[in-house]
């Protein structure tokens, strides 16, 4: 077995009063791609949140390439290592997609523009987007905005992918190229840890599927364990609903 | 007629070299008024307490009291300390720590228009917040921020009259000065009038064609 990249011990957020993850455990290796699933509500963004601290967690401990993350802990370092894809691409504006791709490599990795250019170009390429360097972001599709985000993220050669259903906010005929582009990663052995809804998506590319509700992991296993043989009765009665949904 | 041009040969020229100082007041106080409100808006986003809480107490006060009364206090007030100002400074300054109130609340509110997603996009890429600020947060903020601005640039130049009061020589004083000569005082106003409207309609004009495009959008 490949060596743990990521590593949750109790993991705790709370928002005020309100407890959100009540001490979640989880292991991520090198190489695997972990699918996150369950109810809305139960947790998901904020545990992705938590681990590039967007929040600061409240309990528990994380250990990301063998170190502890502390209040101390570099956080930009740490973001430079850990990609992040949301739901709503948040792609910049007013930069081109070849801008979006670029920025970060420059003036955080300090590449030279030439050299982020050429990478660039090279990873909207493979995302299928050469040809869409130059258009700004309210010139592509949904799914192009996202293909764009994604670009974005590889272009710091990230450890660790997060990405948080980062289809579910577009149209169904978009869903698929999206995919193609995630399928692409995790076939190339980039470590991810995926929320998603796309619960045969979750089964055909994750080594490793995860169950929260109400703030813990609640079951984990291979997707054919997960899918096929539940075990908790609330894995069971979600994968119901959810079946249902999908009829 | 003949009587209102007679009038405007003899005194145009002199109003109209008061709108030269108005402009001068307008760029010095508007440069001011922006380098204090960024001051004022980040040092309310610094997250630093006392700072945010000095800048807070800063807009307060200048927003809850006249300018006229700022004015005052700086060119008369402060002699009690022995601080002497022309009065062309002493009404820079004032019509800078005014405008800077003002143009602080219209930073804070383009900044906090741009969608929260795009800080955390910039984080997540391992970005500093002054570099997330800079790269990414103000050039949209500036979009958003430029019709407000621009309606805020034409009060500053309105407000730039109150400098009559102690006799800086801009546009109102020469006015008030040549209608006390002459005895004509609508024509000489409408001289004022004219000189204001030339400078602030085409910058009105300008910001409700910058509000129209971007309802359009
Ligand atoms: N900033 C916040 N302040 C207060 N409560 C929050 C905040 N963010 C999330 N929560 C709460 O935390 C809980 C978990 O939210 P989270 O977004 O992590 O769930 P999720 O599993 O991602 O759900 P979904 O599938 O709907 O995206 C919810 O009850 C939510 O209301
Ligand atoms: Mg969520």
């Amino acid at each position: 077995m490949s060596a743990p990249i990521l590593h949750l011990d109790g993991l705790q957020m709370a928002f005020g009063a309100v407890q959100v993850l009540r001490g979640v455990d989880l292991t991520v290796r090198e190489g695997e791609s972990v699918a996150i699933i369950g109810p809305s509500g139960s947790g998901k963004s904020t545990l992705l949140r938590c681990l590039n601290r967007l929040e600061t967690p409240t309990g528990g401990t994380v250990t990301f390439e063998g170190k502890a993350i502390t209040e101390t802990s570099d956080f930009n370092r740490l973001r430079m290592r850990m990609g992040m894809v949301f739901q709503h691409f948040n792609l910049f504006p007013h930069m081109t997609a070849l801008g979006n791709v670029i920025e970060a490599p420059i003036h955080v990795l300090k590449q030279r523009r030439d050299e982020a250019e050429a990478r660039g170009r090279d990873l909207l390429g493979k995302v299928g987007l050469l040809e869409k360097a130059d258009a700004y972001p309210r010139q592509l599709s949904g799914g192009q905005k996202q293909r764009v985000a994604i670009a974005r993220c590889m272009a710091m050669n990230p450890r660790l992918l997060l990405l948080d259903e980062i289809t579910s906010a577009l149209d169904p005929e978009l869903v698929g190229e999206v995919l193609d582009v995630v399928r692409d990663l995790a076939r190339q052995g980039m470590t991810m840890m995926l929320v998603t809804h796309e619960m045969r998506f979750a089964r055909e590319v994750a080594d490793r599927v995860v169950f929260m509700d109400g703030g813990v992991v609640v079951e984990a296993g291979p997707p054919e364990e997960i899918f096929t043989q539940p075990k908790s009765p609330r894995l069971r009665k979600f994968l119901t609903a959810v079946l249902e949904q999908v009829g | 007629m003949n009587d209102y041009l007679q009038l405007l040969q003899s005194y145009f020229p002199y109003i109209a070299k008061g709108a030269v100082v108005t402009l001068e007041l307008t760029v010095l106080a508007l440069l001011g008024s922006v380098v204090i409100g960024l001051s004022a808006t980040f040092a309310k986003m610094s997250g630093l307490r006392i700072v945010g809480y000095i800048a807070g107490i800063y807009i307060e006060l200048t927003r809850a009291t006249p300018a006229l009364l700022q004015l005052f206090i700086i060119y008369f007030g402060l002699t009690s300390f022995g601080i002497r100002l022309d009065p062309f400074t002493a009404a820079v300054i004032t019509l800078s720590l005014v405008g800077g109130a003002y143009a602080a609340e219209i930073f804070r509110a383009g900044i906090e228009a741009v969608d929260r997603g795009q800080f955390e996009a910039a984080r997540s890429l391992g970005m500093s917040t002054p570099l997330a600020m800079r790269r990414i947060i103000l050039p949209q903020a500036g979009v958003i921020i430029l019709p407000p601005f621009t309606n805020f640039i034409i009060s500053m130049i309105k407000d730039t009259s109150l400098a009559l009061t102690i006799s800086v020589p801009e546009i109102m004083y020469r006015s008030y000065d040549a209608s006390s000569q002459s005895y004509r005082s609508m024509a000489v106003y409408s001289m004022a009038a004219i000189l204001y409207l030339a400078i602030c309609l085409p910058l009105s004009r300008f910001a409700k064609s910058l509000e129209r495009r971007r309802a359009a959008q």
